[in-house]
């Protein structure tokens, strides 16, 4: 029963950049509609795992199941054309491309009705239409990341990785994406984020990992690592 | 017509042809030289084939795009995707090899090259200009292909590998995929441009395809701008005109001004004269004015 809820199961990942070892025997799971939080300091291999699981990185061992197939080690485009996307860590949009074109990007495995698809991903962020045939560079930190959530939309994703989304954001415009993330999640995606702002991105999960140095070093509901003395002292500045 | 304008006119139409085939696998950072080689290739073969075989112009044609294509598929499966200095050095070595193929081989005519390669007409004076027309008819057609690339799914992939390929991947853009196809349609061009070569000056000289032909290329591409179709059709004819107006004294050191042009323009308009924002500005300008033009 647990099984069939089980959208994402990551098992004992090991990623190495040459003789560094980023990710050591790393256990992640994310059932269906959850919301799942990667807390961690720079350089833990938040963003590794995230683009380990994507297909950007080939795993030295262990494996990563999607919705009950084995994915480890398969190449990412054929990981979106079957509903993983990201929403990367910095944003990532092309700033010399229309906001059009960067949407486009989004579905470039498959283009079919693309104009509906931008159409819903404007009904989530009506700011982007009004912009629609601006230059991505013109837009402002806020617009861009709300930009790069659009784009992965665009792909009809089942499970969207998002990283650091609030990287460079004023607190306000953190706030809001993190409201973007929540409706998301009602929608019925399933959103596995990585954030170092611990207690807000706490604050709206289902679940939680602690990543240092490569190692899942505690997990839990949120609400208990909300309230674990240790993630308290170092995350969340209690 | 005047026999300058013609060589004019028919240099040009070459040079705008080898900027496109060096500017497609550019769009995702390759400069991929396999393009001059693919022209010694399907060049030397197409009037091999002509001169003894006495096979019509449009099936040399023909076989030159399909031979070029070939070599630049066949590569493309170990340089798709491989750092830009790799598929330089890749480009480089082709071209070594293809000229002294074409030196050490009496068939082709060595050193001396190879002559009088059939026209296409038996009235020449016609012969010039049925293949002035074939041959702009061909960058029409090329033109054409390409903006419809630039405007494709493809063509913003291309864009996303240029700026950051590991990102591109991260939307499920092949990256090797896209190379390849860049490589293999570039080679096909430079196969074409080879045997419209040879039908148009008529004589092949292993000298012509060197490594002078990619700086002249290459000035074209980054002086007219990498980053848009436009660049290369703006500077091949000045490039290549601009010189013809010279005294015969300063046109002999015209590699010379190449040079100095491109590097002043590497340095203080890196992305060439016709740049996307550009082309994007004039292409919104055109759409709102037909908007306007069409009643509400």
């Amino acid at each position: 029963m647990e099984q069939s809820n089980t959208l994402l199961d990551v098992k004992k990942l090991e990623v190495s950049y040459g003789h560094v070892d980023a990710l050591k025997g790393v256990d992640v799971t994310v059932n269906q509609g959850e919301i799942v939080v990667l807390i961690g300091a720079n350089g833990a291999g938040k963003t590794t795992l995230l683009d380990t699981i994507l297909g950007i990185n080939t795993p030295r061992s262990g494996s990563i199941q999607y919705n009950g197939t084995d994915i480890t080690g398969r190449s990412a485009d054929i990981n979106v054309r079957e509903g993983l996307t990201i929403v990367p860590e910095g944003r990532g949009v092309f700033t010399s491309m229309t906001v059009t074109d960067n949407l486009l990007l989004g579905a470039h495995h498959n283009m079919h009705e693309s104009s509906d698809k931008i159409e819903r991903v404007y009904q989530w962020f009506p700011i982007l239409k009004e912009r629609s045939d601006q230059m991505a560079g013109t837009l402002s930190g806020g617009e861009r990341q709300m930009l790069a959530i659009g784009r992965a939309l665009m792909s009809a994703p089942r499970i969207i990785l998002v990283d650091e989304p609030s990287i460079g954001l004023a607190p306000i415009i953190v706030n809001n994406i993190i409201e973007i993330l929540v409706n998301l999640n009602k929608e019925g995606y399933t959103i596995l984020l990585s954030e170092q702002n611990a207690y807000k991105a706490l604050k709206i999960a289902h679940r939680g990992y602690v990543l240092e140095t490569g190692q899942v070093v505690l997990s839990g509901t949120a609400e208990e690592l909300l309230e674990d003395p240790a993630v308290k002292d170092a995350y969340l500045g209690a | 017509m005047p026999l300058p304008m013609y060589y004019f006119l028919a240099v040009t139409a070459i040079y705008i042809l080898l900027s496109w085939s060096i500017y497609l696998p550019y769009r995702v950072m390759h400069l991929h030289f396999m393009s001059v080689a693919n022209m010694t290739i399907s060049g030397y073969l197409g009037a091999y084939a002509a001169l003894s075989w006495g096979w019509p112009f449009m099936l040399v044609l023909v076989v030159g795009i399909v031979v070029g294509a070939f070599v630049g598929w066949i590569t493309s499966f170990a340089i798709g995707d491989a750092p830009t200095f790799a598929v330089v050095i890749v480009g480089f070595t082709y071209i070594y090899i293809s000229k002294t193929v074409v030196e050490n081989t009496d068939a082709l005519g060595g050193t001396l090259g190879l002559f009088n390669i059939p026209s296409i007409h038996s009235d020449p004076s016609t012969s010039k200009l049925l293949l002035l027309i074939i041959v702009y008819l061909f960058v029409i057609l090329m033109g054409f292909l390409i903006h419809r690339f630039e405007n494709s799914r493809l063509g913003r992939a291309a864009s996303a590998i240029f700026v950051d390929h590991q990102l591109a991947k991260s939307f499920g853009i092949n990256v090797k995929r896209t190379g390849m196809f860049l490589q293999t349609w570039s080679s096909a061009m430079g196969g074409a441009s080879g045997v419209l070569y040879a039908y148009l000056m008529r004589n092949l000289f292993p000298d012509f395809f060197t490594f002078h032909l990619i700086g002249i290329a290459m000035t074209m591409l980054f002086v007219g701008g990498y980053a848009t179709m436009w660049g290369g059709l703006l500077a091949a004819p000045l490039l290549w005109g601009g010189p013809l107006l010279f005294p015969p004294e300063i046109a002999s050191w015209r590699i010379v001004i190449y040079g100095t042009i491109l590097v002043v323009m590497l340095v203080l308009k890196p992305e060439g004269l016709i740049t996307r924002p550009l082309v994007y500005r004039i292409e919104s300008y055109f759409r709102r004015r037909r908007d306007r033009r069409i009643p509400s």
